[in-house]
């Protein structure tokens, strides 16, 4: 990686650039208070039943902190004993991927619980009544209201309640549960291990999305994914003069702000040629990360599918994998 | 579905079949068949749930051809899928070869041909044998063949998009070939991929013979009837399994038309997914199709 050694440099050291609110903790510990008092509601129902085949398709709905119905897609192996979990984290803006993709961990002896994100191109609904535009994507849905109101926090809010599902399905090793997502799902999976430490084992997280937005803003790639960040501003804040206030309120859903809370063990992906979730970002989220962890570049790729990354993830998460070189 | 061309439900493709298709392929296949379909396994890692090896065998050039094989260890596999990649990129990984694992198959994902994964080409003095596209079918086949040498008890189910739907279609033909899912192949009627201008990015090779070699076309019937003896839409015809086609209709690459002609050519049981807004690229919702349509008994 010679052509890339001093930018590597500079990423190693990077710390981050948007502000992280001062009561950070204890306003996610409130959020977590919140999300464990809701009553858990959730049903499990048959997919497709194949009786020859060794795994199970099934859906999961369950209630999301404001009340709305969630989506989960649960796939799992036919075993006479707990099996490990992984909850699974999709990319911005679309769903869990195919039954048939999933099916993947299934082939690898673990449970999946891959959820949709509201509003997006799943089946979970979104309750809406954000305070503020809606017109430019979810990052800044909310903005305008309360922070406790703005989509991720209740994102991650119903990524606690599933925690808590999850624990309880009597099919799953609560001592085996794994997160794993890329993208914006590398931002919800890297976010769940972060506030649920106690439910969540380790993860793998590639390219995540939400990261850094001061700096995606000020390097100007706050397009496509990030756009939401242009608009606001050039809507409310064209001359420049809230931008400390606005980018410390999104520091409450910045991936890298929940990094710090990170000690769990963490496999960590990025592709140099990212241009949408900038490597730098994707650094400041990793350096302050406070558990084992293990960074794989990978030069030549972007923010795609990375099959090499993909193919880690099997002797990583199957801890009892014996390998031959 | 307005985005369709009614006309396409009865057109069978402007492919023509060579009297001598069937001759010419099974000259070429008992002349490979001399060869022996000997592999080597060497392991690379084993679960609790599956068992992957590292498969080696000789591909008809003479290189040594290695991929992934993984067999299901919670219960005994019920096929062997063969999965083939499509172009611009290499064989599926092992995380993406699970799926089939828990679906309670072993799986295998041979390389294409070099020659023939990042553009069709097709050399004019080169006799059809010895092309790209030829020898991509002659290794399909003999993919094929270890996987029944791997498996011998089981049926093959074939799996693959664009350049690998092109040779799952082409090996449904084969012997123990009981299933192939295809989702928008190319190599698929060439006269339909020139007559709708998709004679650019992989089919490139086809306006540069007009434009280099013959300009006036005083050879196109020449040309286009050497393509015949490689067009997946005539291995369509032979198919001896049941054929689940996907078509994205916006598919870029390779024209939907031409996939329609193939779905209609197509002998034995066949069911076409179309998705109206989806084009050459992974769809999500055939992954589902293909999986259900596996599974089926």
């Amino acid at each position: 990686m010679t052509f890339h050694k001093e930018q590597l440099e500079q990423y190693e050291s990077y710390q981050g650039t948007n502000p992280c609110p001062a009561d950070f903790d204890t306003f996610w510990e409130k959020r977590k208070e919140e999300a464990d008092a809701i009553p858990l509601e959730y049903t499990v129902t048959d997919y497709a039943v194949q009786e020859h085949c060794p795994t199970l398709f099934q859906e999961l709905h369950y209630r999301g902190i404001k009340g709305e119905l969630l989506y989960a897609k649960y796939i799992r192996p036919r075993s006479d004993r707990p099996v490990p979990l992984i909850l699974q984290f999709h990319g911005y803006p679309g769903a869990t991927r195919s039954w048939m993709e999933l099916a993947s961990f299934a082939g690898m002896g673990f449970a999946v619980l891959a959820v949709d994100c509201p509003g997006q191109g799943g089946f979970s609904e979104d309750k809406g009544g954000f305070q503020g535009t809606t017109v430019s994507g979810h990052i800044i849905a909310g903005l305008d209201g309360p922070a406790e109101d703005m989509y991720y926090v209740r994102m991650h809010q119903d990524s606690r309640i599933l925690c808590r599902i999850a624990a309880q399905l009597p099919e799953i090793d609560e001592k085996r549960i794994y997160v794993n997502g890329g993208s914006q799902g590398g931002a919800l999976g890297l976010a769940c291990t972060a506030l649920n430490p106690e439910y969540v084992k380790k993860a793998a997280i590639l390219y995540p999305f939400l990261a850094d937005y001061q700096k995606i803003w000020e390097m100007g790639a706050d397009i496509i994914p990030y756009e939401g960040l242009r608009y606001y501003t050039r809507w409310f804040d064209p001359k420049g003069e809230r931008t400390e206030e606005i980018f410390t309120k999104l520091g409450y859903i910045d991936t890298m702000n929940f990094a710090h809370l990170v000690r769990q063990e963490i496999l960590f992906g990025t592709g140099l040629r990212d241009v949408w979730c900038l490597p730098i970002t994707q650094y400041g989220v990793y350096n302050k990360l406070q558990g084992k962890k293990r960074h794989i570049i990978f030069p030549d790729f972007g923010h795609e599918e990375i099959q090499e990354f993909d193919d880690m993830t099997i002797p990583y998460f199957c801890e009892e994998a014996k390998t031959w070189q | 579905m307005a985005v369709t061309d009614d006309r396409w439900n009865e057109f069978h493709g402007n492919t023509k079949l060579p009297e001598d298709f069937t001759k010419f392929w099974n000259t070429l296949c008992r002349q490979d068949c001399q060869l022996p379909a000997a592999f080597e396994l060497k392991k690379r890692m084993t679960t609790a749930a599956a068992e992957y090896d590292d498969l080696s065998y000789m591909g008809l050039d003479g290189r040594t051809i290695t991929t992934s094989y993984i067999r299901p260890l919670l219960q005994k596999p019920t096929a062997i899928v063969i999965d083939f990649h499509n172009t611009g990129r290499s064989s599926r990984g092992q995380f993406y070869l699970n799926r089939y694992t828990a679906l309670g198959f072993s799986v295998m994902a041979p390389p294409c041909h070099p020659g023939i994964t990042l553009g069709f080409s097709m050399s004019a003095g080169e006799e059809i044998q010895n092309q790209a596209a030829c020898m991509a079918y002659r290794e399909a086949f003999l993919a094929v063949r270890i996987a029944r040498e791997l498996e011998p008890l089981l049926p093959v189910y074939t799996y693959g998009e664009g350049l690998g739907a092109a040779l799952a279609v082409a090996c449904s033909g084969r012997a123990g070939v009981e299933k192939c899912a295809a989702q928008n192949p190319l190599l698929t009627d060439y006269r339909t991929v020139y007559e709708l201008g998709y004679d650019t990015g992989y089919y490139e090779t086809i306006r540069r013979y007009f434009r280099d070699i013959d300009g006036e076309h005083s050879h196109e019937e020449e040309f286009f009837g050497r393509l015949d003896y490689v067009d997946c839409l005539n291995f369509a015809r032979f198919s001896k399994a049941s054929l689940l086609l996907g078509t994205g209709l916006l598919d870029e690459v390779s024209p939907a038309k031409g996939q329609y002609g193939l779905f209609h050519s197509a002998a034995g049981e066949k069911r076409h997914s179309v998705f109206p807004k989806h084009g050459h690229e992974r769809i999500n919702f055939f992954e589902n199709d293909a999986m259900e349509f596996f599974l089926e008994r």
